[in-house]
Order: C-alpha cells, then sequence, then structure tokens
C-alpha cells in the first residue's frame, strides 16, 4: 500500500476507545493507516465501532466524547493528544451520517461558506473557493437555494462540498448512502472517488458495500464486536466477507453458493382477490401550490406486498400518506376498502393501516416501551389485559424481547435499529390488517435487515405489507409487485421478474440495475417470484459448473 | 402557518440601509417615547415614526395580519390598564365625567381618553418602528448585524442559526402530530388547563427530545467545520454610508430632546385639550 | 461510571459551540412550540403557553447563556411571527431571565440521586426562576405606565400563573425524559 517514504496522513495503532458513560469498550486494538491515494472501506454490523473509529481521527473523541483512549494517533504526522478538533479539521474532513443535522446555513451558499468563514479567511478567498467547489460537485445552480427546501440527494451533495471546501487532506464519511437512491449514491461517491484521485484520501464507513466496491477501495477494514476481523484487499475480503452480514456483490454469492447459509424466505399469502385495500382514482397529491404526484391511478390488493422504488423527492412518501390522510389529494379520490378515505374516521384508517414513518423518533415520547405500547391500543379503547398481552406479543414478533427489562427501558436509549423495530411493533399492537413502512431498513446492516423484514412480513394479523425502500434488491425479493414512482408518475407497476427485464426502467435517473437485477435478466426465464439471492446464486453456481461458459452478467461491473 | 421569516420590504429605502441601522432605530425610538404621557409629544415622535414607516415599502398585503392582531392586543391592553382601571392621578382633579364605566365604576374623562391615546399611540407606533426589523432585514444579515454590534461572534451565530431551526422544527413539529394522530391521539377539549397541558406531552415532548438529539450531531458538525475560533469572517459586509449616519443621527437626536423635556418636566402631565 | 451529563465541566459563562447550537435550538422550539397557546376559561386574559416549560428547561440542562437565548429570542421571533413586533421587548428579557435564573439556580445544586425528590425540586426550581425572571417585567410601570397594582394584578400575576401551571407539569416531564438521553450521548 502507498510509498513507503511518504507520511502517512492517518496512523492510527492499535488503538481501543472505551466510552465512560457506559464504561464499555467500543473498540478493541484496531490499526489504520491512510496515505494519500488511499479510498479505505469500513464495514461491519450494526454496533461494532465503525463511528467510533472515525470519531477517533477526526478528534470527537476525547473532545466531544468522554472516553478513555489507549494506543497511538497520529494526524497528519503529530499525534493527536493536546490538539483541538479545530486543529485536526484543516487534515481531516469529516461528513456525520445524517446531512440534516450538520447544515447549519439557510442557504446553500451560507452553508458551504461556514468553514472557511471559521478559519477566517478573507472574502475573496471565500468566494472563490465556494464557486470552485461548487462547481466541482455540481451544485452551482442550487447556491442561492434555501437548505430547507432541499432534496435528500441534494443535501448529501451540499454537506460534501461544505467539508471539501476547507481543503481537507482526507475526508471520513459516515454512512454517505443511507438515505440516497442508487443514482445519488453513485454521484456521490463519484465525487469522492475524484477526490481521492487527485491526491487526497477517503475512508467512507458504509453498509451498503456492494456499491463501494464500484469504487475500487484500496483496503477494506471489516469489524466485529469492536475487533478487527479482516483487513485487507479487496479480493481478500469478498473471499472471507460472512454472507448473511454483509451485503455483497451478486458475482461473489455465486462464487461462493456452497457457503450461503440457508434463508427463510416468509411465506406468501394467497391472495384472494376482493375489494381493494386501497385505490388511488386520478389523484393529484402536492405541498402548496407544487405538485408532487399528478393524475394517479393505482390499485393495491389487501392481500399483496408492494414496494415502492423512486429516487429521492420523487414522491414516495407523498404517495403512500395518502393513504392515512396526512395529505388530500387535490384532484380526483382515494379509496379505501372501497370507500372514500375522507370519510373514514382516523381511528379507523389507524386500524387499518398500521403506518411507521422513515424518522423512527419522531413518535416515541414515553418514559419507557411498555408505555409507548400501550398509548396506541388505549386511544383504542383496548382494557389493560389486552394491551399487556398484544404488547409481549408484537415485542417478540420485532425480536426485541430479548433485550433486558425492555418493557421499562426509555425508547430513545435504544439503538437505531432497536428503535425502528420498536416503531414496528407500536404500529402493530392496534392491529392493523396492512402494514405501510417507509424505507424500513435505510442505514441497517444485511442481518438486520433480512430478520426485521421477514418477521414484519410474516406478522400475524397483518394481510398486507407496502414498503418503501431504496434497496432494489429488498424489493425484488420480498415483493410480489412492484411500484416504480418517478417525475411525478408512475412508471412502472409490475412483477419483480418483470421489471427486473424491462430494460428502459433502470436507465432512468435514480434506479441503477443491481447484480441481482443482472442475473434475473440473464439467467431467470420463468415470471415467477424471485428466489431469495442466496437460492439463485446456489442455483446459477450449479447451472455454471454443468455449463462452464462464462455467465454474462454475473461478471463484477 | 408559514414559520419562515418573511423578506417583505425588498428593494426598499429601508432595505438598502445597514441591518445595524434597523436594530438601533427601534431602541432610540424607544428611549424618545418611554415616559412621555403628553399626547403632543407622542404625537411628534409618531410622525417621524410614520415616515420612517413609509420608507420600509412593507406592502401592506404581507401584514394585514400581524397588524389585526397587534392592533386588537394593544386597544385590549390600553382599554384594561388605561381606562377600566384608571390611574390618572396626574389629572387636575375637577375634570368634567364624560361616562362611568358601569361595573369597575371608573369615571372617563378627557384626561383618561387623552392618557389612553397616548398610550395606544405610544405602542402602535413601537411596532411601526420594530415591523422593519422583521421584514426589512434578510434573516441571514441578522447575525452578522448583532456581531458588529459587539455581541460575541458565536452568539451572533446563535442567531442564525435559530432562523436555520426554525422550519425543520415545524416540519418536525407537524410530522410529528401526523405520527400521534395514527395512534388515535387527539387534541383535549377539555376546559382543565391542566388536562390539556398534559395531554400536549405525546406532541411536545418528541420534538423537543428529537430535536435536541439532532443538536448533539450539530455541534459536532460545527466543531469539526472549526466553528469558534477568535476571528471568523462573516461572508456579509456590512457598512454605514452617509444617509445610515443621517438618519441615526435623526432618531438620535430625536430621543436626546425627548429625554432633555422629560428632565425638564415638559412631558409628564397629560395633556387636555 | 457516575458522572452525571448534566455537571457543567465550563465555566457557568462559558459559551462554546454546544451553548450556540443548543440555544439556537431552544429558542426555536420554543418559538414554534410557542405559536400555541390557550385561554384559561373563565379568565380573559390569561392564556397557558405550554411551551414556556422550555425556557426553564433549557437553563437547567444548557446553562445560563442557553437559557437566557432559548428565552429571549425564542420570545422575540414568536412576537415578530404573531406580530406585535419588538414592542413589548421586556416581555422576552424577562423570558431570558427566567432562563438564565434557571441555569444558575441548577449549576449550584448537587445532583440529586432519588428520582422523585428530583422531579419535585426541579418543578420548584423552574418555578422560583419564573417567578424571579418575570418580575422584570416590572419596566412595564415605566414603559406602559401603570401603577404598582395594575403590574401585580394584570401583568406579573397571570402571567406567573399561567406559566407557572405549564413549567410545573411540563418541565420535571421534559426533565425526566432528557435523563437517561442526556448519558447516552456520553459527553
Ligand atoms: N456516546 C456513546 N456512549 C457510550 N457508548 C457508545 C456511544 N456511542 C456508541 N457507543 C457504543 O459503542 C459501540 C460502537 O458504536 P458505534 O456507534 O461506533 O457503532 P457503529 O459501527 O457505527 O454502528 P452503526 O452501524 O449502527 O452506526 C456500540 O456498542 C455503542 O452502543
Ligand atoms: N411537508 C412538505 N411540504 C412541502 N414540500 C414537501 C413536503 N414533504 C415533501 N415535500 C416535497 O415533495 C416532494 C416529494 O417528497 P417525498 O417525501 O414524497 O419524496 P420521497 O420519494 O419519499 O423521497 P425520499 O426518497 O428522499 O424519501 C419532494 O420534492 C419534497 O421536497
Ligand atoms: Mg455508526
Ligand atoms: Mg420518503
Amino acid at each position: 500500500m502507498g510509498d513507503p517514504v511518504m507520511t502517512a496522513l492517518i496512523e492510527v495503532r492499535d488503538a481501543t476507545v472505551r466510552y465512560l458513560s457506559t464504561g464499555q469498550a467500543a473498540l478493541g486494538p484496531t490499526s489504520l493507516t491512510v496515505e494519500p491515494g488511499d479510498l479505505s472501506l469500513v464495514s461491519g454490523p450494526s454496533g461494532c465501532g465503525k463511528s467510533t473509529l472515525l470519531r477517533l481521527v477526526n478528534g470527537l473523541i476525547p473532545h466531544a466524547y468522554r472516553a478513555q483512549v489507549t494506543g497511538e494517533i497520529l494526524v497528519g504526522g503529530r499525534p493527536v493528544a493536546g490538539r483541538s478538533i479545530r486543529d485536526m479539521s484543516g487534515v481531516v474532513g469529516t461528513m456525520l451520517q445524517d446531512p440534516r443535522k450538520q447544515i447549519v446555513g439557510t442557504t446553500v451558499a451560507a452553508e458551504i461558506a461556514f468553514g472557511p468563514e471559521n478559519l477566517g479567511l478573507p472574502r475573496d478567498e471565500i468566494r472563490r473557493r465556494i464557486a470552485e467547489v461548487a462547481d466541482r460537485v455540481g451544485i452551482s445552480h442550487l447556491l442561492d437555494r434555501a437548505t430547507a427546501g432541499l432534496s435528500g440527494g441534494e443535501l448529501q451533495m451540499v454537506a460534501f462540498a461544505g467539508v471539501l471546501v476547507m481543503r481537507p487532506k482526507v475526508v471520513v464519511v459516515d454512512e454517505p448512502l443511507a438515505n440516497l437512491d442508487p443514482a445519488a449514491s453513485l454521484r456521490l461517491m463519484r465525487e469522492v472517488r475524484r477526490f481521492v484521485d487527485e491526491g487526497g484520501a477517503a475512508v467512507v464507513v458504509e453498509h451498503r458495500v456492494e456499491e463501494i466496491l464500484r469504487f475500487e477501495p484500496t483496503q477494506v477494514l471489516y469489524l466485529e464486536e469492536g475487533s478487527t476481523r479482516y483487513q485487507g484487499s479487496v479480493e481478500g475480503f469478498l473471499a472471507m466477507a460472512p454472507a448473511g452480514h454483509v451485503k455483497l456483490p451478486f458475482a461473489t454469492l455465486v462464487a461462493r453458493a456452497d457457503e450461503l447459509p440457508a434463508v427463510p424466505v416468509p411465506p406468501r399469502r394467497e391472495g384472494t382477490g376482493g375489494t381493494p385495500r386501497l385505490e388511488y382514482q386520478g389523484v393529484t397529491l402536492g405541498y402548496g401550490t407544487r405538485t408532487v404526484l399528478g393524475d394517479i391511478d393505482l390499485v393495491l390488493g389487501p392481500h399483496e406486498r408492494v414496494a415502492v422504488l423512486g429516487p429521492n423527492g420523487a414522491g414516495k412518501s407523498t404517495l403512500l400518506r395518502a393513504a392515512v390522510l396526512l395529505i388530500a389529494a387535490s384532484r380526483g379520490q382515494v379509496l379505501v376498502d372501497g370507500s372514500p378515505v375522507a370519510d373514514r374516521s382516523i381511528l379507523s384508517l389507524a386500524t387499518t393501516f398500521g403506518y411507521v414513518f422513515q424518522n423512527p423518533g419522531q413518535a416515541l415520547f414515553s418514559a419507557t416501551v411498555g408505555q409507548e405500547l400501550a398509548f396506541g391500543p388505549r386511544n383504542l379503547g383496548m382494557s389493560p389485559a389486552e394491551i399487556a398481552e398484544e404488547s409481549r406479543k408484537v415485542l417478540r414478533a420485532m425480536l426485541l424481547d430479548g433485550e433486558k427489562d425492555i418493557m421499562d427501558r426509555p425508547p430513545r436509549t435504544l439503538s437505531f435499529g432497536q428503535q425502528r423495530r420498536l416503531t414496528v411493533a407500536v404500529a402493530l399492537a392496534m392491529r392493523p390488517r396492512t402494514l405501510i413502512l417507509d424505507e424500513p431498513t435505510a442505514g441497517q446492516d444485511l442481518h438486520t435487515t433480512t430478520e426485521f423484514i421477514g418477521h414484519a412480513l410474516a406478522a400475524e394479523s397483518v394481510e398486507s405489507v407496502y414498503f418503501i425502500t431504496h434497496d432494489v434488491d429488498l424489493a425484488l425479493t420480498y415483493a410480489d409487485r412492484i411500484v416504480v414512482v418517478d417525475e411525478g408518475r408512475v412508471v412502472a407497476d409490475t412483477s419483480p421478474a418483470e421489471l427486473a427485464r424491462a430494460g428502459d426502467v433502470w436507465s432512468r435517473a435514480g434506479l441503477e440495475a443491481t447484480g441481482l437485477v443482472r442475473a434475473v435478466r440473464d439467467h431467470l426465464t420463468d415470471i415467477g417470484p424471485i428466489p431469495h439471492p442466496f437460492d439463485l446464486a446456489r442455483r446459477l453456481s450449479l447451472l455454471s459448473r454443468s455449463n462452464p461458459s462464462p455467465q454474462e452478467g454475473t461478471t463484477p461491473s | 402557518m408559514d414559520v419562515t421569516p418573511r423578506y417583505l420590504g425588498a428593494g426598499s429605502f429601508l432595505s438598502r440601509r445597514d441591518p445595524r441601522l434597523l436594530l438601533l432605530v427601534p431602541v432610540l425610538y424607544l428611549v424618545a417615547v418611554a415616559g412621555i404621557d403628553d399626547l403632543r409629544g407622542v404625537l411628534l415622535c409618531a410622525a417621524a415614526a410614520v415616515v420612517y414607516y413609509r420608507a420600509a415599502g412593507i406592502p401592506w398585503r404581507g401584514v394585514r395580519a400581524n397588524w389585526a392582531v397587534m392592533l386588537a392586543f394593544t386597544t385590549v391592553l390600553v382599554v384594561v390598564n388605561s381606562i377600566l382601571t384608571s390611574v390618572d392621578t396626574r389629572s387636575a382633579g375637577d375634570a368634567e365625567v364624560l361616562f362611568t364605566v358601569p361595573v369597575t365604576h371608573s369615571a372617563v374623562t378627557w384626561t383618561t381618553l387623552s392618557y389612553a391615546a397616548t398610550i395606544f399611540l405610544r405602542y402602535t407606533t413601537l411596532a411601526m418602528v420594530g415591523f422593519p426589523v422583521a421584514f426589512n432585514i434578510a434573516p441571514s444579515d441578522l447575525g452578522v448585524a448583532f456581531a458588529r454590534l459587539g455581541l460575541s461572534q458565536r452568539l451572533a451565530y446563535g442567531v442564525d442559526l435559530t432562523f436555520r431551526f426554525l422550519p425543520s422544527t415545524w416540519a418536525s413539529l407537524q410530522e410529528t402530530v401526523d405520527a400521534q394522530r395514527l395512534r388515535g391521539y387527539e387534541h383535549s377539549r377539555s376546559r382543565n388547563p391542566v388536562k390539556r397541558l398534559i395531554t400536549l406531552g405525546p406532541v411536545v415532548l418528541p420534538v423537543t427530545v428529537n430535536a435536541l438529539i439532532d443538536a448533539e450531531d450539530t455541534v459536532n458538525a460545527m466543531d469539526l467545520r472549526g466553528f469558534g475560533g477568535r476571528h471568523r469572517t462573516w461572508m456579509r459586509e456590512l457598512a454605514f454610508d452617509r444617509v445610515d449616519y443621517l438618519v441615526l443621527a435623526g432618531f438620535a437626536v430625536m430621543a436626546a430632546a425627548m429625554v432633555t423635556a422629560k428632565f425638564l418636566g415638559l412631558t409628564e402631565t397629560v395633556w387636555v385639550p | 461510571m457516575n458522572a452525571d451529563a448534566t455537571t457543567p465541566r465550563e465555566p457557568v459563562l462559558a459559551i462554546s459551540s454546544r451553548t450556540v447550537v443548543f440555544g439556537a435550538v431552544g429558542a426555536a422550539l420554543y418559538a414554534v412550540l410557542g405559536l400555541f397557546s390557550f385561554l384559561i376559561p373563565g379568565t380573559q386574559a390569561v392564556a397557558v403557553r405550554p411551551a414556556f416549560a422550555l425556557v426553564p428547561f433549557f437553563g437547567k440542562r444548557f446553562g445560563v447563556i442557553a437559557g437566557f437565548f432559548t428565552g429571549l429570542v425564542g420570545n422575540m421571533i414568536i412576537d415578530l411571527l404573531t406580530g406585535s413586533g419588538l414592542t413589548y421587548w421586556n416581555w422576552s428579557i424577562a423570558n431570558g431571565l427566567v432562563g438564565a435564573i434557571a441555569g444558575l439556580i441548577f449549576a449550584y445544586m448537587p445532583p440529586i440521586a432519588n428520582e422523585a425528590v428530583r422531579l419535585i425540586v426541579t418543578a420548584l426550581g423552574a418555578l422560583l426562576a419564573t417567578a424571579l425572571g418575570l418580575l422584570f417585567v416590572i419596566t412595564d410601570i415605566w414603559v406602559q405606565g401603570i401603577d404598582f397594582n395594575t403590574f401585580l394584578t394584570l401583568n406579573y400575576g397571570p402571567a406567573l400563573l399561567s406559566n407557572a401551571i405549564a413549567v410545573v407539569i411540563l418541565t420535571p416531564a421534559l426533565d425526566a425524559l432528557w435523563e437517561p438521553l442526556s448519558k447516552r450521548t456520553g459527553r
């Protein structure tokens, strides 16, 4: 790796971290060297210490978090001990996970100017830098816009520009792709790659490994429970990575077909037609004077699993919010079980649809999980005994019953993934017939995703699940039907297998054909449901053994 | 409701002024009118306030609702404070009683009315010189204006940051209300204020806690971008030009004159026509 | 570790980025939530503004400066949005003082282990801060030209009553909810 004469930009040697607030070790002895031209990928299950490692190199530990640190950490060739965060920000530029929380400017230009202003640079210099950076990451047209009105993808780019404008030598980014559609992810990673190619370096923490691998990281660090499971080249990583925990490229799955674990796919409920659960008749939806979706005709059945795909800001959330009257149609009519949604009381809607919002914290307010679960059912007039019984049931369904004293824990002290599952439990406690999930798996590792979505789909009493996601493979694997929303319309509405074959959909903005899509297109002939990627990989591997010609579509791209 | 600040007076005379001027004028105006009980004195100041307000070029349609609230509130205040509970110990004593307010039995004289008009005028004109602060300063100029007025650089940035948080807090409030409604939450219609407050918990608590949790990340993000150094550049350059100085001087002279008059005892009696 | 995350590790009046951000968040929250108020039935002018409970809470948890900023700027924005402009500036300062005084009271108070006692002390401390801070509207005697009696019965009294209800109920609730979370952030 790199030229030994060059001084490393970041040098972490056998560092350990223990947070003082809990007294628990979060990171075992870990080493990481980053030199100019390096693109390092850090991955691992939720809670394994990835963010902790980043906090170590940008100085947040120990300056902002109280923690005990051992080992040696050099940034820009100098030890971090005794240096301030501000001092190190000249070398390490950091992008934290959620751009919404780190934007400080009211306008894009003010936001990008923030760092240089703090450095006390002259105004002309700042103006020059803003123009240059905005041009470089392609956001010049946004400079005068208010940051509050930007889409997720735009916001992420602006946050990145705000880091680049300070001209750091290394950028470290924590889960940059969690809320981005595939195309926006690609754009962002392309900029990161370019920064590295022009003499910088980058450390990227991400669960979406497959998408990072396209950008040829120079090294991969795989952590598990705070200790290093693997450190080295991409090839070695692909050979060792636990398939159930890391989302690997499909070609790798085929190559390692023999060791793939069995995955139970939740049984599909036999759909007995009946009145549609949700029907849009020429519906137009928008905010204020702005139309987001126009003239939508869509029928979702009572026993279907429907995935909604589409780029950031296409109106996916808006579409499903109309089902529970959080937004009213400006034209047309939305029917629930055959009658106009506007005629239904909010309580009857609440028992028809269990709605889980994009941001899990929105509704958690009680002092304990028990009270949180009881809130909805109590509003429905259930008896305390019923509520207790129901709470136990939903906690079990959402795999939360294993957590110690879960009923007495304050909900917001749970981990992010646990909070997400709790919000689903909260929705299930009201015994809805249809579950609506808005990006349930954003920012979670593959294992959690699999477990979580499996249980949500299998929950008793739930007849149908409609979910919004950016994870194309998740949609293909778990849905009976996929609706793609883009440019204010429904641009596709078919079965997963047909969607994978519909070439024109994948060339649109916001969607990218994954390895799984290509494999389905190239190798699956029947129109039936798409098998789980592991099963498909096993099938293809057998096929290729009996037929050794190179398989198109399974080659890495 | 829209909580984002509205920049209504674009292009007007006051919008072209240095934002510091717009912050200083209300202060000087307050010094001028405070404690003046003589209607004629307040009328003099009011003339200046009206001219100043006209120069702000705030379209009437944009602030109609604001004025309605302001006038209604002030009217109630004036009626309660100066007519129902007449405090005109300043009056000559043998003034002609125009009528007596039922229930409170306070006598209304010309003095009372003159005094009420003085107070009313004082408030409305204070609002007039205050409105340009809300509608003629671009929100992004507020922080730098305070910084240049001598407030701590960091606190001044806090003002900018407040405006950054307004729209997101509003959005978060709406989403929380939506989320809770889907769990069967309804606003309490109870007449018992304690009960009403308790039922607000499901909305107020998550909005607050969410904002606080997010703020931890904002603190880190700001530190990571070097916030808090000794010297900070503000992209917006502020400069007092000659017109700014003239306007400021005008209000300063008015304030000085009124304070002098007060000391000389010229304005402390209620004027009766 | 038993270190209490609220123990101020910095001088009481230090202005760090934490102070600035939490002051700004507090002001924005107060401004947005403060737009909602309701009249106490039977009274004409006593409006309860539930969000007022945020002011002593921010003072207690994030310090004197953040508390002052929350009350002052938050109330000013409410006034600007509802239309009274800067006319009632002294009420804004009074709001700020409530936050600042709450910050002072709790900065010098030893941590309390018992949860029930802590709730009660929080309510009482917040109430005291409210009572003291709002005294600043005594300047109305000078600005509005009212006498002391009117000040007491028509300005200070009702304001204290309505805000006290909000503070006593919501401030401890907020504080209790934040308690476990403040530890979670590990600072
Ligand atoms: N401020 C903190 N105080 C105490 N413990 C913490 C703190 N932050 C993280 N931890 C703990 O340290 C461990 C590592 O956390 P970290 O945030 O680094 O994980 P991560 O790999 O980034 O996970 P994710 O993918 O969910 O973001 C976890 O057990 C977590 O609970
Ligand atoms: N409350 C709102 N007020 C005004 N505009 C809104 C509001 N909510 C969403 N929008 C706008 O409507 C459009 C569609 O938003 P929506 O949230 O439905 O997109 P989405 O497809 O769910 O995107 P994402 O993948 O980022 O979640 C976006 O341009 C967004 O900015
Ligand atoms: Mg993390
Ligand atoms: Mg969405």
